[in-house]
């Protein structure tokens, strides 16, 4: 009994090699030169070619007669069921049909979830990216009304306490669509 | 080679003709792979089946950068490995020889065989068959695939890298380390010679 401890370095795919006819030819009379003088690789490689010879007395095997008929029924079969298209997409064709409706669930619902996050986040950046501007335009909006109410004092200072002409110029004008 | 292309182009041309002579061409090969991994006559035809049905499913995306030979005892090797992965617990490849017996089941197929006999006079006789099998079913998948692709199958170095998608020096250490796992298995039909 040897173990892979006592074998020669490199010994196991040399002796691969040489049995299956594998080696280059300096390679081959390298070897049988090293067998003569080493009893380890002499003893694993006529085991080895042994158990070869007897892996090989294996008959073979051959399928049913009927192989081709039943091959045929089941691929009609296939050809019956083809998958709805969105499992088409969750899932390679290679997983089998019974298995396929069992794997969906779960892919559809994660496929869900990743949707749905993605969502959240597009709306979350377009929300960012949209605050500054109505923060600019409410400035813009205060900036117009301070405006106006500077105007409305400075003529009302013009005018002496009691006279509502003024209001009455700005209903007209409002009520025309002038400018004011 | 060439006969194989021009089948392949054909078929997704869609002509059934040219899937059948693939199935004809392929199917006892394939066959006899699965039955060797498998250990089970049943499951090497279902396997078999499955094999050429992922072919034809998919020869649309199949692209010459592999043989079509590869290309199905890829799918087979892995149609086997998922298979044993998923059977495993509930069936068992090697059968105890300590294991009772079940009704139905008969006892002469348990029998050991005699090791006094050299290993050529038992060769053919369906006991010595059936310690090879057990041995081989008692092989890791990877080792088990290696060796019967090479031994039984017949293929290179070469071809066995491509199926198992692994280095050539990969290929050398699964067959060496197969065959001593099988030395060790079947070691009282070596030590008689």
């Amino acid at each position: 009994m040897y173990t892979k401890m006592n074998m020669c370095p490199n010994a196991e795919q040399t002796i691969v090699g040489y049995i299956d006819g594998n080696l280059a030819t300096a390679d081959h009379i390298a070897f049988e030169r090293h067998m003569a003088s080493c009893s380890v690789c002499r003893t694993i490689e006529r085991e080895l070619r042994m158990t070869q010879t007897l892996v090989r007395t294996l008959s073979s095997a051959e399928p049913r007669q009927d192989f081709e008929a039943r091959l045929a029924a089941r691929i009609a079969d296939v050809k019956l069921k083809p998958s709805p298209w969105w499992m088409r997409f969750a899932l390679p064709s290679y997983v089998k049909p019974a298995r396929r409706t069992h794997l969906a669930i779960p892919v559809v619902a994660m496929a869900s979830l990743v949707a749905s996050l993605g969502f959240v986040y597009v709306a979350r950046v377009s929300t960012l990216k949209s605050g500054p501007t109505q923060t600019a335009a409410a400035s813009d909006e205060t900036a117009v009304l301070s405006e106006l109410a500077n105007q409305h004092h400075a003529a009302s200072a013009s005018q002496s306490l009691g006279d509502t002409s003024g209001v009455v110029v700005v209903a007209s004008d409002m009520a025309t669509g002038g400018s004011w | 080679m060439h006969q194989d292309a021009e089948l392949i182009a054909r078929c997704q041309r869609a002509d059934a003709s040219a899937f059948d002579a693939i199935v004809a061409r392929y199917k006892t090969k394939i066959y006899h792979y699965l039955y060797r991994m498998t250990g089970n006559a049943e499951d090497a035809d279902d396997l078999t089946q499955e094999v050429f049905i992922r072919m034809y499913t998919n020869i649309g995306k199949f692209r010459a950068e592999a043989s079509l030979s590869t290309w199905l005892f890829r799918i087979a090797g892995n149609l086997a490995v998922d298979r044993f992965r998923r059977t495993k617990n509930s069936r068992r490849l090697v059968t105890s020889l300590d294991a009772p017996i079940q009704p139905g089941e008969e006892e002469a197929s348990r029998d050991v065989p005699d090791m006094t006999m050299a290993p050529e006079v038992l060769v053919g006789r369906r006991e010595l068959a059936d310690q090879i099998e057990s041995a081989l079913a008692k092989l890791p998948a990877k080792l088990r695939s290696a060796v019967i692709l090479f031994d039984v199958e017949g293929m290179s170095y070469d071809e066995i890298a491509g199926v198992e998608g692994i280095p050539l020096g990969t290929v050398k250490s699964r067959i060496f380390n197969a065959r001593v796992a099988l030395r060790d298995s079947l070691r009282p039909y070596l030590e008689t010679e």
